[in-house]
C-alpha cells in the first residue's frame, strides 16, 4: 500500500478518536462559526400557554332585560321605547391559526375567525315598527375576520409585531350575505424587547373595533412565565390580562378580562328606516372571566370558562366612523342591556 | 470477456454511487450550533443501524440560577443530552426524526435539510409531514 493510503488511513482513524476525546476533554467554546449567523429572538416565551392553532367553542350568557331605543336627548331618531328579556344568548366560535412561514428569522400566520351569536328573545313581535329586536332573534349576527401576523425579530433582543385583517360582520346570512363594501380593517403594530427567555413586552398602537366602534388605541404587550414555571402573565392591553397559575404541564388557571367588540351592519335595520341611514351596531362587552385548561392529549386540550359579562356598548349608529371609548356623541338609538354569567367551553388542537 | 467489462463497470458505477449517496449522507456530521446561538449539537452517524443522531456538546450557561447543572422539566441533564434521534438520509434530507427541546419538553417530527455546505434548515413539527412548524437554521462550528 502506498504510504498517501496510510497517511488517510491515520488521519480516518485520528478523526474517530478526536470524536471519543471532544466528549470530555474538548473544550467547544474555541468553536466558531463556519459562516456568519445572526441570532433572534423567537415568537414565545419559555413555559407561556400552549398556542391554539385550532379552536372550536361555545358560549352560553344567562339571561337579562335589553332595553331598546333608550330615550334621550342626544338620540336623533325616536322610536317606541320597549323592553325585551333574552332567555338566552350563545355563541358558536371557530379560530383558525396557521403558520404559513415559521423560521428563525421570520413568522407569518394566517388567522380566520368566525363568530355566530344567537338570540333567543322573549317577547318579540312581528309588528315592532323597530325590527332591531327581531333582526337579532331571527338573523343572530355574524362575524368573519381574516387576518395576518407578522412576528419580526430584529435581533436577539428586539422585535416587532405586525397584524393587520379584514372583517365582514352583521346580521347576515351566507345565503344572503351584505355588501362587501361593509368590510371592515383592523391592524396593530408593536414594537418589542425579549431581555430573557421567560419574559418578553412592547409597546405599539392599533387600529381597532374593541369598544364597538372604529378607534386608535394605544397596545401594551406583555408575557411573563416565573422561572419554576408555575406563574405567568399574558397581557395585551386593553384586549386582554390574565393571571397565570399552572397547576401541572397538564392543567391551567387563568383569571382575568377579556375586552372585545365590533361593529356590525344591520341589513333589516337598513331596509326599514326611512332617510337612507346605515345602521351599524356597536357592540362591545367585557368579560371578567376565569378559565381552566387541560390536556386530553399533548396537542389537544380542552378549555372551560365561566365569569360575568358587562356590557360596555350595544348602541346603534348611522355609518361606520371614529368613535372614542368614553364618547358622549349621540347615536342613532340607544340600548341597554343587562350583565349575565356566561360560560363557554372549548376544544382546541394546539402547539405545545 | 465482454461479459466481465460490463459486469465490471456495473460493479463500477455501483460502487460510486453507493460512495456518493453515503458522502453526502454523511454531510450532517458535525458540529452545529442553532440560531439562538446558547448552545452546540454534535450530530453523528450510529453505525450500528446507520442512523443520525445528536447531541448537545455545548451550553452558553450550563448551569441554572442556584449553579447546578441545567436540566429539562424532566429532572435530566440538558449537557450530553442526545436530543435527536433516528434520522435516516433520503431524497436529499435526513428524515423521519424526532428533536426533543430540553427547555419545555418537548418532542416533535423533525426533518433536516442541507440549505449549504454549512448550513442546516431544521424542521420541528407537530405533525409528521412538517406542515404545521417551525424551521431553525443551524450554522457548522468549525476550529479557529
Amino acid at each position: 500500500m502506498k504510504p498517501t493510503y496510510w497517511l488517510l488511513l491515520a488521519v480516518s482513524f485520528m478523526g474517530t478518536t478526536t470524536l471519543s476525546a471532544q466528549e470530555d476533554d474538548f473544550d467547544f467554546s474555541t468553536l466558531v462559526p463556519a459562516e456568519e449567523v445572526k441570532a433572534f429572538c423567537s415568537s414565545r416565551i419559555l413555559g407561556g400557554m400552549p398556542q391554539k392553532l385550532v379552536s372550536i367553542g361555545y358560549d352560553v350568557q344567562g339571561s337579562y332585560d335589553m332595553n331598546v331605543g333608550t330615550s334621550s336627548s342626544l338620540t336623533r331618531v325616536s322610536f317606541p321605547e320597549t323592553d325585551y328579556r333574552v332567555n338566552r344568548t350563545s355563541e358558536f366560535r371557530i379560530d383558525i391559526q396557521y403558520p404559513v412561514i415559521s423560521k428563525n428569522n421570520i413568522t407569518v400566520a394566517l388567522q380566520l375567525n368566525y363568530l355566530r351569536t344567537f338570540y333567543d328573545i322573549e317577547n318579540v313581535t312581528t309588528n315592532d315598527e323597530l325590527p332591531f329586536a327581531n333582526t337579532l332573534d331571527d338573523n343572530g349576527l355574524n362575524s368573519t375576520s381574516f387576518s395576518t401576523v407578522i412576528f419580526k425579530p430584529l435581533n436577539i433582543t428586539n422585535f416587532l409585531i405586525l397584524q393587520g385583517g379584514v372583517a365582514l360582520n352583521g346580521d347576515y346570512t351566507f345565503a344572503d350575505i351584505q355588501p362587501l363594501s361593509y368590510t371592515r380593517w383592523f391592524g396593530a403594530a408593536i414594537f418589542g424587547w425579549k431581555p430573557t427567555e421567560r419574559k418578553m413586552w412592547g409597546l405599539g398602537v392599533s387600529r381597532t373595533y374593541l369598544g364597538g366602534a372604529l378607534n386608535y388605541l394605544p397596545v401594551f404587550y406583555y408575557q411573563f412565565a416565573s422561572t419554576n414555571g408555575q406563574w405567568g402573565l399574558d397581557v395585551l392591553l386593553p384586549s386582554r390580562l390574565n393571571v397565570i397559575y399552572n397547576f401541572n404541564k397538564k392543567t391551567i388557571l387563568s383569571l382575568g378580562h377579556n375586552f372585545q367588540g365590533n361593529t356590525y351592519r344591520l341589513n333589516a335595520l337598513a331596509d326599514n328606516i326611512e332617510g337612507g341611514q346605515d345602521p351599524e351596531l356597536r357592540r362591545s362587552e367585557l368579560r371578567f372571566r376565569a378559565i381552566l385548561d387541560r390536556a386530553i392529549t399533548r396537542t389537544v386540550w380542552f378549555s372551560v370558562q365561566a365569569g360575568l359579562r358587562y356590557n360596555w356598548e350595544f348602541n346603534v349608529d348611522d355609518g361606520d366612523f371614529f368613535r372614542s371609548l368614553f364618547s358622549d356623541e349621540s347615536y342613532l338609538f340607544e340600548n341597554s342591556l343587562g350583565n349575565p354569567v356566561f360560560a363557554q367551553f372549548s376544544i382546541s388542537w394546539v402547539s405545545p | 470477456m465482454r461479459n466481465f467489462v460490463i459486469l465490471s463497470a456495473l460493479l463500477l458505477s455501483l460502487a460510486s454511487v453507493q460512495t456518493t449517496y453515503a458522502q453526502k449522507a454523511d454531510d450532517i456530521v458535525g458540529i452545529w450550533m442553532p440560531s439562538e446561538g446558547t448552545s452546540y449539537i454534535q450530530i453523528y452517524k450510529n453505525d450500528d443501524n446507520q442512523k443520525y443522531y445528536g447531541r448537545i456538546v455545548w451550553l452558553k450557561e450550563p448551569n441554572d440560577e442556584s449553579g447546578k447543572p441545567k436540566t429539562d422539566p424532566e429532572g435530566e441533564p440538558i449537557l450530553k443530552m442526545v436530543n435527536l434521534k433516528d434520522f435516516i438520509f433520503d431524497d436529499d434530507e435526513w428524515t423521519d426524526g424526532t428533536i426533543y427541546d430540553p427547555k419545555s419538553g418537548n418532542l416533535y417530527y423533525c426533518s433536516i435539510e442541507m440549505a449549504k455546505k454549512d448550513k442546516l434548515e431544521v424542521r420541528g413539527s407537530l405533525d409528521p409531514f412538517g406542515i404545521v412548524g417551525r424551521t431553525d437554521v443551524w450554522v457548522r462550528m468549525k476550529t479557529k
